[in-house]
């Protein structure tokens, strides 16, 4: 299968190749569909205490965590961000505990939680001593003051959003400026060829993200009106213009819908159809202009269950939530590929419109990543599974997967016992303990030993895991991304 | 004197007279005509006996001198008997006048070997590519670097200056003692064993690296990968016979536009013909392998936890050689290298020079600056490995017989492979006789690579068609002397319907709007 290669280098005096305009035109069909990311939404948790994920009370104690994830550093990136909400339940928190970000386990920020509202926490990365490349463990929490079970901090406290930028900070080849064929120049050739070359590397330094398998966010249990459900920040970027959430759900009570909360206006969305005996799943696709939202703006999302309460009484409804994203459905690609044939006869002028073509392509796929900075000018951070401590982690073991979509050729991965797999899958029972299953799937790879390892893989050594295939990843996974190359 | 003219050249009266030479460090020395037995020589543009134009078929020139046994050479200093091993690796230069003509340099060679006998020593001779096997070369990684650049007055050919970016064929025959012919004056490169002269390649691999490889089956590798050919041609300068090695790409092979004439072999201008039609090496369908490389992220390329002692004040020198070539290195410091003081293990930073970094091997000297021997513990070294990321078959055409090309490491891409495969479609797919021309008058002017026409050659006709057509033209892939230089063979191929040069595009050439012209492959 096919990706990008290294453009062609093109040199005087030699014939001009018709595989190596097919490069070139084939790297901007790929590049074209690559710059057409979508937006990377940051799911959050909330902690602490009041509600854990799996909708039971939750206390911190020693060991728990609100966040947890991690990212890669890169000479050039300057800051790690976090938007974080607080607020507190004074009376429970005192002001010895504090709300603590750690990298690598070392507290590299540190501030008060009794006092509450929005922060944007800038950490300097430039000082703290970390090579290229090193894959960095990040956690969240709120320091333990007397050990449980005499401490029992009640309190909420979002991460809403973590990045590290910026990502045009970070060292490449040049960036050339085109000038129109008029002449046919070496010059201007490999000012083509580089340009694509930049975009290809532009674009493969942004991680992708996993998301969360199987269950992202669920509701389980009684349908609760107006159950809020998650938020997270999201940035329609300079193109997108739709929001779409990726859900299956499975509903009892009449009447449940969605109900959206941005930029200060709330819209509800369905109802789903009552009485199902099996899921149905679904996408809903909303207009950005539903919330007279704007480009390039983060807004705050909340995610609500709407119900209505009839004579019935409330059901064990399901809904779950696997993705959301932005886009702008309407976009279409910009480069349709030329095929040019060897020894193809060609007119002068025809070869000129051909190339200025690949151009004009180069050009926008440029504006677009200038264009859409909280796209391409920030590496979202990895989110770890959203269990609040060791215990809740074998439990989600099974149910929240880090899934991905091969869509990139390398694969950093950073943790221990972890795993990938893909193709079929099936759920054994665990030997010697009934209510434990343990999912198998077809292909398996053991990435990382049971110590904590960062490691690179190309994904082309896995057999059959070609681009476009879902593939899980397993274990105690402090850091997982695809990047294009 | 003067240069043979066409009378004195196509002479039926008075037969070439010739001078054979030997060097002794850098010095040509006459052979007494007397001396001389015989000469014979045999020069070609491709190792294939059937297909005139395959691509980098392995083939050297060569000759034999037969002198008799009493034969003692003058050097104005002393007297060398021939029947010595000292003579083996040095050249042999053969050249023929007529009449009152200056000499025509027609061959040079290297002795390989020799037999004596009763009467005679006879002196084997072959290509001054002999100088090429000999030669090791260990080079970093280059990335899209044709195979082989044009040599030019001004081409820059020394790869220890800033700036060099000459092709792969171009630095074997510069490590191996060649120089550009380009270039040649009285006074460049006096220390030029052999010269070269390269056109520009069409195909540049994605990376390439040497490392200690067989360079002459290096050379005709790379020629495999990108089409054209490579042979050894003999020039001229001033009278003196240099021997040149020339790699020429495949679309000049038929490229017409340098000739403002073509040179005709007319039925008088030989003895007899010889045409041989073969099916080998013809083909419908081609296949060619590949093998994608590509850069890694910088990572640990070594790691080596075998002890390495050094004595108090001592020096040595280790080789590094790594699982995966790499394209390039992370500066390598003290922290690459963990070592203590063996009588008390404290860590010492040990003094170390990196005295060369190539793609498969670093070469590093250690110095122990301490007064007390030291053992170094682990090397470490990170790099940016090329690793293979894709494996794959390319075919090109349809139907039978199908030609397999062998597996070339310089073929590393889809693209690649799907070019080489459709040119050698186009070179390979149509039946080409051999024309063999016998018993030809001895003609200096022509040459391997010459375009030739064959025009009234023969009367002989089959059901009106011409045994030898006279309506293409040809390429002289071939060229044999013999009874010491009375007469000459040429061998040569037809080279209709091969694309070529002049009619395509070629960067940096101006063209106006309504021009039209190909794609390349």
């Amino acid at each position: 299968m096919r990706g990008f290669v290294d453009s062609p280098t093109f040199y005087s005096d030699v014939e001009l190749s018709a595989t190596d305009l097919n490069d070139l035109s084939n790297n901007l069909v790929l590049a074209d569909a690559a710059s057409r990311r979508k937006y990377p939404v940051h799911y959050i948790n909330r902690m602490t205490g009041k509600q854990a994920i799996d909708g039971s009370f939750g206390e911190l104690v020693e060991g728990n965590w609100i966040w947890r994830g991690g990212f890669q550093y890169r000479v050039g990136l300057t800051t790690a961000r976090f938007v974080v909400f607080i607020d507190p339940h004074v009376g429970n928190m005192v002001a010895a505990n504090k709300f603590q970000i750690l990298f690598n386990d070392v507290v590299v920020h540190e501030q008060a939680v009794l006092t509450g509202g929005w922060f944007t926490i800038d950490i300097a990365l430039g000082s703290l001593g970390y090579t290229d490349y090193q894959i960095i463990t990040t956690i969240c929490r709120v320091n333990v003051v007397n050990p449980y079970p005499n401490e029992r901090i009640i309190g909420e406290i979002y991460v809403f959003d973590a990045y590290v930028f910026p990502i045009s900070g970070i060292s490449i080849t040049s960036n050339p400026t085109l000038t129109n064929f008029g002449d046919l120049t070496a010059t201007r050739l490999n000012d083509l060829s580089n340009k694509i070359d930049y975009l290809i590397q532009r674009m493969a330094l942004v991680p992708i993200m996993p998301t969360h398998a199987f269950i992202m966010f669920q509701l389980i249990g009684w349908g609760i009106w107006n159950q809020h459900w998650l938020s997270t920040r999201v940035n329609f970027g300079a193109d997108a213009t739709h929001l779409k959430l990726h859900c299956y759900w499975l509903v009892f009570s009449p009447g449940t819908k969605i109900r959206i909360r941005l930029n200060g206006i709330t819209n509800e969305y369905g109802p789903f159809t009552a009485g199902q005996h099996w899921p149905s799943g679904g996408t809903i696709e909303i207009p950005m202009t539903d919330f007279s939202a704007v480009a390039n703006t983060d807004y705050l999302m909340s995610i609500f269950q709407a119900v209505d309460v009839d004579a019935r009484g409330l059901r064990g409804d399901r809904l779950v939530l696997t993705a959301i994203e932005v886009v702008n459905p309407s976009e279409t690609a910009i480069v349709s590929p030329a095929v040019n044939e060897m020894l193809e006869s060609l007119q002068f002028d025809a070869l000129q419109t051909r190339l200025n073509s690949y151009i004009t392509a180069a050009n926008t796929i440029d504006t677009r990543i200038t264009d859409r900075a909280a796209i391409w000018d920030r590496a979202q951070m990895f989110r770890a599974r959203m269990s609040l401590d060791e215990g809740q982690d074998e439990y989600w073991k099974t149910e929240m997967v880090h899934r991905m979509i091969r869509t990139g050729d390398i694969l950093w991965v950073k943790g221990r016992n972890v795993r990938i797999g893909w193709g079929p899958s099936s759920s054994e029972p665990v030997k010697g303990d009934e209510e434990d299953i343990e999912i198998k799937w077809e292909y398996e790879e053991t990435l990382t030993s049971a110590n904590v390892e960062s490691k690179i893989f190309y994904l082309d050594q896995f057999e059959s895991l070609t681009p476009g295939t879902e593939y899980f990843i397993t274990g105690d996974v402090h850091y997982a991304a695809e990047h294009l190359r | 004197m003067a240069a043979p003219t066409r009378p004195q050249i196509e002479s039926t009266v008075v037969l070439p007279h010739y001078k054979v030479e030997i060097e002794l460090e850098g010095v040509y020395y006459t052979i007494d005509t007397d001396d001389i037995s015989d000469i014979s020589g045999d020069i070609r543009s491709t190792g294939s006996t059937v297909n005139g134009l395959a691509f980098g078929t392995y083939t050297e020139p060569s000759g034999q001198v037969a002198i008799y046994r009493r034969a003692v050479l003058d050097t104005g200093s002393a007297t060398l008997a021939y029947d010595d091993t000292a003579w083996i690796l040095h050249r042999m230069r053969i050249s023929q006048a007529f009449d009152t003509s200056d000499y025509v340099p027609i061959f040079v060679g290297v002795i390989q070997s020799f037999d004596v006998d009763d009467m005679l020593i006879t002196f084997r001779l072959i290509s001054v590519l002999e100088y090429v096997r000999n030669t090791k070369i260990y080079t970093g990684a280059t990335k899209n670097r044709p195979i082989a650049t044009k040599t030019t007055i001004s081409s820059e050919e020394d790869p220890t200056q800033p700036g060099y970016t000459a092709g792969t064929i171009n630095r074997i025959l510069w490590e191996a003692g060649g120089r550009p012919f380009a270039q040649y004056t009285d006074v460049t490169f006096s220390d030029a064993v052999f010269w070269y002269d390269c056109e520009q390649s069409i195909f540049a691999p994605q990376y390439t690296w040497l490392s200690g490889e067989n360079l002459v089956e290096e050379l005709f590798t790379l020629a495999r990968s990108s089409g054209g050919q490579i042979f050894q041609e003999v020039r001229s300068i001033a009278g003196e016979g240099v021997p040149v090695i020339r790699y020429v790409q495949p679309l000049t092979l038929a490229d017409l536009s340098t000739y403002a004439s073509v040179y005709n072999f007319s039925a008088d201008t030989y003895g007899s013909f010889r045409k041989t039609t073969s099916g080998m090496e013809v083909a419908s369908l081609i296949k060619s392998t590949f093998t994608q490389r590509r850069e890694y992220v910088l990572q640990e390329i070594y790691n080596d936890s075998t002890p390495k002692n050094l004595r108090a004040g001592e020096t040595k020198e280790y080789d590094f050689e790594t699982q995966l070539p790499v394209f390039s290195y992370e500066a390598i410091t003290a922290a690459n290298f963990r070592a203590s003081r063996n009588h008390d293990n404290r860590l010492v930073d040990v003094s170390f020079t990196v005295v060369r970094q190539t793609a498969t091997r670093i070469t590093v000297e250690f110095e122990n600056t301490e007064s007390y021997p030291i053992t170094i513990h682990e090397v470490k070294i990170k790099g940016v490995p090329l690793a293979v990321e894709e494996e794959g078959i390319v075919t090109y055409g349809s139907g039978e017989p199908v030609l397999e090309l062998e597996d070339n490491p310089y073929i590393q891409s889809y693209g690649h492979a799907l070019r080489l495969c459709r040119m050698v479609y186009d070179f390979y797919s149509q039946y080409r006789p051999i024309i063999t021309l016998s018993n030809a008058i001895y003609d200096p002017d022509r040459f391997i690579g010459e375009i030739v026409q064959c025009i009234n050659n023969d009367t002989d006709v089959w059901n009106g068609i011409m045994w030898v057509d006279n309506t293409v033209y040809y390429r002289i892939i071939g060229i044999k002397h013999s009874n010491a230089g009375a007469t000459m063979e040429f061998t040569l191929v037809p080279i209709d319907n091969i694309p070529n040069r002049q009619d395509m595009y070629i960067v940096d050439e101006t063209y106006i709007s309504t021009d039209v012209r190909l794609l390349s492959y």
